[in-house]
């Protein structure tokens, strides 16, 4: 289209939009409309000498195309020009800035490489390079660090940046850009190009940068290379799974895949341990770009600390194989969790839920159930004083658990020291807090009032507000999985969708004492109830809420003891369902110290930041604590790592680790307030060689426009970079002089004025006119 | 429906045939009464006493009268049951007993069974499928009111075919199902009948959890059932009613 442009108006669009039109035979207004007043004239005198008596509308056609050849010459006679700034040429100096990094040798330009596009463009034959050369001294830099101190009129770009090298691991376009901004040179800088693919992938913020350029008065262009979406390539994005799982408990590994375009539609996942396959599924490839969401279960054998690796299998001609791997580390505990349950009256759901997890090693479920007024029957307790009196008599006691079921018990059952521990349990702790279904529970157990109300994920009434329980309403509700528990672990009878669908499609139904529909904000509701007749209102049966540190959670059916009674005893749904919650509950009770990373794998060179959190037995933060953290290498060096207080967080210490090889390096740290131990924590992190060059690697436009918008300079991809050379030419600025551009020969002049007599002459002939 | 031993009196007699004789007049389940009706379809959300009914080829001395072996005790023994088991603790009970099969789908809903008399009892195959199933789901399975050597032998030749893999126990007094509400404090306990020495047994699944509890040579049912005249021997029927409600709390807790 510009060239188009240029070809009829003999100067790029950049030359009209930025200069003034003016004639240089006559630059009075009065006399220019003077001139449009004869020609207006002539042409009417000219057509009405015509005898022959025409139509209204045909006489002034011919008035309008004779007014319009005599307006075209007058034009050129007026001698018009454009009056313009333009850089008075080897007066300024424009920089090249050219991205060598890893990401440029990806083959997505026309079979090319970026690099070898970019190559291309720099060639010396190149008009785009012609055109800079000819006003400008050029300098070439390249990102990796190099002042190149190229020649332009030198054959060939340098072998520096378009060798055979790897280039740069990865890319900081910010660090690049200060550079160049910072080389003195012997003429005033005029403008940068920066050329690259976007890919800027150091933890750097560039938000300071176009201040840079905007007080140099610098513009900044941008020539974007590589597709914006690679066409043929597959790229496992990233996986989220937990750190640490009990063992025996599955893993759901969230995965993003993205497939390019023209890459094929079934994609092969494949899930390994330690280097031995685990899980493999082929998936279909989403017809939107983007990337998809994809979840692969498995269920970890050993204990011990697991490197899994999730890819895609290759296709022959993918451009990027790299980028389709991500890792991941889990740990898998032999430990058992402890499980409170207190419930307030002996009712199958208390037995049947302590027999569902009775064989799972890794649970404790220490439960409470009040036969009696004042009598307690309890099980599973360590010693003869525990619960003694149907509760831990100090909150110390309570947080030794990791979650907390209360069955039907009501809120009076509690005194309000109970009721509060119970909420700094979830809140503080981090502990899981599961509320049953039944006559005491919920709303008719008056916890509206209580501070276990914020805790739950439904809406409490008040007692009096609650329908009476109605027997008719027996088994009434058939479990549905909603939209949103799909994924859930808490819905996952059977690791595929379908036998999943089909195995809670056949659990019976349930009863629910106080029906529930509407869940708070930010819960999540993971099944609802669905009628016979499947109208009417359904609902929550199981909702749950993130609360604090910890997990509030509604199961509100009364009966879930039929899907035990009621199904097959080779049906272990009851089982699964109970063991998975029971699970579910104590995933979010860390330990009172806790060393975290903010991810699990790093590459090569990354300065990894360590956060250690220090709680003490009722998990208030400590700010005195004395910390011991260690690293061990790959290589099996065990070095110290320093870390001081975080001035935001009390009770939390940051420090930082430099990894330097590949493989997995171990941290430990030990927390002490004077001589007593408050606990240590391990944690572990994959360091890899680095491939986040190859990671998201189609072009990022988005960054490269806005870097250009903000500093006053320009976009354009590889294929339009041509345009930029008249950019930087027509620009005011100390270095460049107001020129005069002739234009009346313009192509357009001529085009116009061949047409308008053509128009008339071929008017006239159909008429009878000549 | 028997006499407990010695220390009858007259009235006591009298007592017993004038019960007799309203419970032949009046509504005890005949042999192959039908579980439909209210009692079958009672709110499974509340604690129900559910009466295993079977077949066989009862001889006379299996009947009292007109009733049949499985529903000896019936109505009264489980309703004083529940009613005691209401007063005593926090369970929410049914008052009345339902009857069902072992071979009863509906049965499944009533995870706390009664069955008495099994040294005249003859189950299907089905029902036998039944029993296995309904106690590895998680059912609790009563076996009352028998005697002699013989009616354990048919009660045992049944459990070898719904559990070949198991076997009878005698359990002892620390076992949780005697400690799990009231302590009792023996197992030599009066049987209201019989000559024999009354044992406990028990038949537990792997994980040791007790799906059956055995009162062999003893008839607690008998105690719950007269434990509303004023005649029986009020230090026996509570003992009765202990082991009854351990029963329920227990099959509640486990």
């Amino acid at each position: 289209m510009n060239r188009v442009f240029e070809w009829l108006f003999k100067y790029p669009p950049v030359v009209f939009e930025r200069g003034e039109l003016s004639f240089a035979a006559l630059s009075s207004t009065s006399a220019w409309m003077a001139f449009g007043a004869v020609a207006l004239g002539g042409a009417y005198v000219i057509v009405r000498r015509v005898r022959q008596p025409l139509p209204r509308r045909l006489k002034a056609l011919l008035i309008g195309l004779r007014f319009g050849v005599f307006l075209l010459l007058i034009f050129c006679l007026l001698q018009p020009v454009v009056i313009v700034p333009s850089v008075i040429p080897h007066s300024a100096t424009v920089a090249l800035l050219v991205d060598d990094s890893v990401s440029m040798r990806i083959s997505d330009v026309d079979g090319r490489s970026r690099l070898e596009a970019v190559r291309a463009l720099l060639a010396p034959e190149s008009p785009f390079l012609r055109q800079l050369t000819a006003k400008f001294d050029v300098r070439l830099f390249s990102l990796s660090g190099e002042d190149l101190s190229w020649s332009a009129r030198a054959s060939g770009a340098p072998r520096a940046i378009f060798g055979s090298g790897e280039g740069p691991v990865r890319t900081d376009l910010g660090a690049g850009l200060e550079r160049v901004l910072a080389t003195p040179l012997e003429k005033p800088l005029a403008a940068v190009l920066l050329i690259s693919d976007g890919g800027h992938n150091v933890p750097r913020d560039l938000s300071t940068i176009p201040s840079l350029f905007l007080a140099r008065r610098v513009p900044l262009h941008t020539i974007g290379v590589g597709q914006e979406q690679i066409a043929r390539d597959v790229e496992v994005v990233r996986v989220n799974v937990p750190r640490r799982i009990l063992q025996g408990s599955s893993v759901k590994a969230d995965l993003l895949v993205r497939c390019g375009e023209a890459s094929p539609r079934r994609v092969r996942l494949r899930v390994t341990e330690d280097g031995r396959t685990l899980q493999s599924e082929e998936i279909e490839c989403a017809e939107e770009s983007g990337p998809q969401a994809v979840s692969l279960e498995f269920t970890p054998v050993e204990v011990g600390i697991h490197r899994y690796v999730f890819s895609a299998d290759p296709h022959p001609h993918e451009p990027i194989v790299e980028n389709n791997r991500v890792e991941a580390i889990v740990e898998v505990r032999d430990e058992v969790a402890r499980v409170l349950y207190i419930e307030g009256e002996p009712r199958w759901e208390y037995g049947k839920i302590r027999a569902a997890v009775a064989d799972d090693e890794h649970l404790n479920l220490v439960s409470v159930v009040r036969t009696a007024q004042g009598k307690f029957y309890r099980q599973g307790v360590e010693s003869g004083e525990e619960l003694v009196r149907g509760f831990p008599e100090r909150p110390e006691e309570l947080f030794r658990f990791k979650g907390v079921i209360l069955g039907s018990v009501e809120a009076g059952f509690f005194t309000r020291e109970q009721l509060e521990w119970l909420e700094a349990f979830v809140a503080r702790r981090g502990g899981g807090m599961l509320m049953l279904g039944g006559p005491r529970a919920f709303s008719a157990g008056g916890y509206a009032l209580t501070p276990l109300a914020d805790v739950l994920p439904v809406e409490l009434r008040r007692p009096s507000e609650v329908p009476r329980e109605d027997s008719t309403e027996v088994s009434a509700y058939a479990p549905v999985v909603t939209e949103a528990g799909r994924e859930h672990p808490l819905a996952r009878l059977a690791t595929d969708p379908r036998a999943n669908e089909r195995a809670w499609r056949a659990l019976p139904r349930v009863t629910v004492p106080e029906t529930f529909t509407r869940a708070k904000p930010g819960a999540i509701v993971v099944l609802e109830g669905v009628k016979q007749s499947r109208d009417g209102i359904r609902p929550i049966l199981l909702a749950v809420q993130r609360y604090g540190r910890g997990l509030g959670l509604a199961f509100t059916p009364s009966d879930s003891w039929r899907w035990q009674m009621e199904m097959s005893s080779a049906d272990l749904s009851h089982e699964t369902f109970w063991k998975q919650m029971l699970r579910y509950l104590v995933s979010s009770a860390d330990d009172p110290v806790n060393l975290l990373t903010d991810a699990d794998t790093y590459e090569v060179g990354d300065d990894v930041p360590v956060r250690v959190e220090v709680r003490d037995e009722l998990f208030r933060p400590v700010a005195d604590a004395a910390l011991d953290v260690q690293v061990q290498t790959p290589q099996g060096v065990t070095e110290r790592v320093r870390v001081n207080p975080a001035p935001d967080s009390e009770g939390e210490y940051v420090g930082r680790i430099l990894v330097r090889e590949p493989g997995i390096y171990r941290l430990q740290a030990r927390a002490r307030r004077g001589d007593r131990e408050l606990g240590h924590a391990e944690a572990q992190l994959v360091v890899r060689v680095p491939d986040r060059e190859y990671r998201e690697a189609g072009q990022n436009i988005e960054l490269l426009k806005w870097l250009a918008r903000e500093t006053g300079g320009r976009y354009a991809p590889l294929s339009e970079a041509e345009t930029l050379p008249a950019e930087l030419e027509y620009v005011a600025a100390e270095h460049s002089i107001r020129v005069t551009k002739e234009l009346w020969d313009m192509p357009i002049v001529f085009v116009l004025l061949v047409g308008l007599l053509s128009l008339e002459w071929s008017v006239r002939r159909r008429r009878g006119l000549i | 429906m028997r006499r407990w031993d010695g220390r009858r009196s007259l009235q006591a007699r009298l007592w017993i045939i004038g019960g007799a004789i309203c419970l032949l007049m009046g509504g005890a389940p005949s042999r192959g009464a039908s579980p439909s009706g209210p009692d079958s379809d009672a709110p499974s959300n509340r604690f129900t006493f559910a009466r295993i009914q079977y077949g066989g080829r009862f001889s006379s001395r299996a009947f009292f009268g007109a009733v049949p072996p499985w529903a000896h005790d019936y109505p009264r023994g489980g309703r004083h049951l529940m009613r005691i088991l209401s007063e005593v603790s926090l369970v929410r009970v049914h008052p009345d007993e339902v009857i069902l099969r072992f071979d009863d789908p509906r049965l499944f809903k009533y995870p706390f069974a009664y069955l008495c008399e099994v040294g005249f009892m003859d189950l299907s195959d089905r029902e036998i499928e039944g029993l296995r199933e309904y106690l590895l789901r998680g059912g609790f399975l009563i076996v009352d009111d028998f005697r002699e050597e013989w009616a354990l032998e048919n009660l045992r030749a049944h459990l070898r075919r719904a559990f070949p893999e198991l076997e009878l126990e005698e359990l002892e007094l620390s076992h949780p199902i005697f400690n799990c509400f009231f302590s009792i404090r023996t197992l030599e306990v009066t049987p209201p009948y019989g000559e024999g020495v009354p044992k406990f047994f028990g038949l537990s699944d792997k994980r040791g959890r007790l799906m059956m509890i055995v009162n062999y040579n003893n008839d607690i049912s008998e105690y719950w059932e007269w434990s509303d005249d004023p005649f029986a021997p009020i230090e026996q029927t509570n003992e009765a009613f202990k082991f009854g409600v351990n029963y329920a709390i227990y099959a509640l807790t486990h």
